[in-house]
């Protein structure tokens, strides 16, 4: 068991002492490192993982992602993540949220701004999810004019024509700090 | 070669040139390595995991690896043409697949890692010296790896085992042999050979090479540990 500082490929502990945990593989004897970081053993239930001191731009389940609405199919959309965690990325992956009902409802549109959650990594393609309070919509426009919305309970009105539309606004509509994101 | 085993540049048989390693020097890349070895300069690039253009690349069940070898037009005495050359596509191939067993592709499917290395000068033995600049790259972008990958070459001069081969011996020797290697694992990526050996001179030269790569090691790990932990101190 080491405590030290760690590159891929450090042994950090051995198989009889702990497991696996994130950042970690076992190469049949040892426990070792795969990234550069900081070992953490929970001596409880005798898990070892290392704190990665870098992380590649991919959202892992759990994490907190924004984006654009690329693309909407009949019971699915794709959101083209632009932020994972509030931090911003390029590395220009997609992924799906299943929106049962989509059909009836008209969830969100293409090009709105929308924060999920991620779910998991299921046959190489990631999930998320939108039907949290505070997920949804963040950003979008009337569409018949372009103009500004409003949000009247679960739907959002032009300020403009007065069109209304029904969306899964996040409780963050409106006041959504993405902007400030953006302009970093 | 004198007959007391000093080489043409100075160094003694077993000897290293000097290799210096920074890393994270480049903005845009997710992580980045530069290394001078010996008059070897070389810059890589990593970036990723990212979304595989053309798509039709795209591999559902893992991620892949492009490697991009080049050399700069002013690289060489003379100009070279910026066009991937034979060799270049060959050296591209090469480092991919001494890279390829040490990362963690699995985890990120429909995604390529990209590593872009770049020569500005060269001097002999520019293959292992990108490699080991690639793998500290990678380490620096976070790359899940599982060990450093770190090269050195090995060869015949004068009827006698050298280790590290420089522009001068790899053009009159009787044989080079870029070896690449994880340490930890202690498992060979890459092995060439340019030129012939007897069975006893090929099993020196291998063990030559490994103690280069091991020192090879130590450098590149230095220079991560400096870069992320103060050397060693967090």
């Amino acid at each position: 068991m080491s405590q030290k500082p760690t590159l891929p490929g450090d042994k950090i502990a051995i198989i009889e002492e702990f497991e696996m945990g994130d950042n970690t593989f076992d190469d049949g004897q040892s426990i070792r490192s795969l990234v550069v970081g900081t070992p953490e053993f929970d001596k409880t239930n005798r898990i070892a993982k290392i704190n990665e001191m870098r992380r590649p731009a991919v959202a892992k389940s759990g994490d907190v992602i924004t984006g654009n609405i690329s693309a909407l199919m009949n019971n699915m959309f794709a959101i083209n993540i632009l932020y994972i965690n509030g931090k911003p990325t390029h590395s220009g992956l997609e992924c799906i949220c299943q929106a049962r009902g989509a059909k009836k409802r008209i969830l969100v549109r293409v090009g709105d701004i929308v924060t999920a959650k991620i779910l998991n990594l299921l046959n190489g393609v990631v999930h998320a999810t939108i039907s949290e309070p505070e997920l949804g919509v963040l950003f979008t426009q009337c569409n018949k004019c372009g103009a500004k919305v409003i949000a009247m309970g679960s739907n959002i009105k032009c300020i403009d024509c007065g069109y209304i539309e029904e969306r899964k606004l996040s409780t963050r509509f409106g006041n959504s700090d993405f902007i400030k994101f953006n302009s970093n | 070669m004198t007959e007391d085993g000093i080489r043409c540049d100075g160094r003694r048989l077993d000897e290293l040139r000097n290799i210096s390693i920074k890393v994270g020097v480049l903005k845009n890349a997710d992580g980045s390595a530069y290394i001078e070895f010996g008059k070897n300069k070389i810059l890589a690039g990593v970036f990723g995991p990212r979304d595989v253009h053309p798509k039709h690349m795209a591999n559902p069940d893992s991620g892949i690896l492009r490697c991009r070898y080049h050399m700069s037009p002013f690289s060489v005495t003379e100009r070279k043409n910026p066009a991937p050359s034979r060799r270049e596509i060959e050296i591209s191939k090469v480092i991919k697949e001494a890279l390829q067993p040490a990362v963690i592709l699995k985890d990120y499917p429909r995604t390529v890692i990209d590593v872009f290395i770049e020569v500005l000068q060269a001097d002999g033995g520019s293959r292992c010296a990108a490699l080991d600049a690639a793998a500290v790259a990678l380490a620096d972008a976070g790359i899940p790896m599982r060990d450093l990958v770190s090269a050195c070459a090995a060869g015949k001069v004068a009827d006698r085992i050298v280790l590290d081969v420089n522009n001068e011996e790899d053009q009159e020797g009787q044989a080079d042999m870029p070896v690449a290697l994880m340490p930890n694992l202690g498992k060979v990526t890459l092995l060439q050979l340019d030129g012939m050996l007897k069975p006893e001179e090929f099993k020196t030269c291998m063990q030559t090479a490994l103690v280069g790569c091991k020192r090879v090691y130590e450098i590149q790990r230095k220079a991560l540990m400096e870069k992320y932990f103060q050397n060693g101190e967090q």
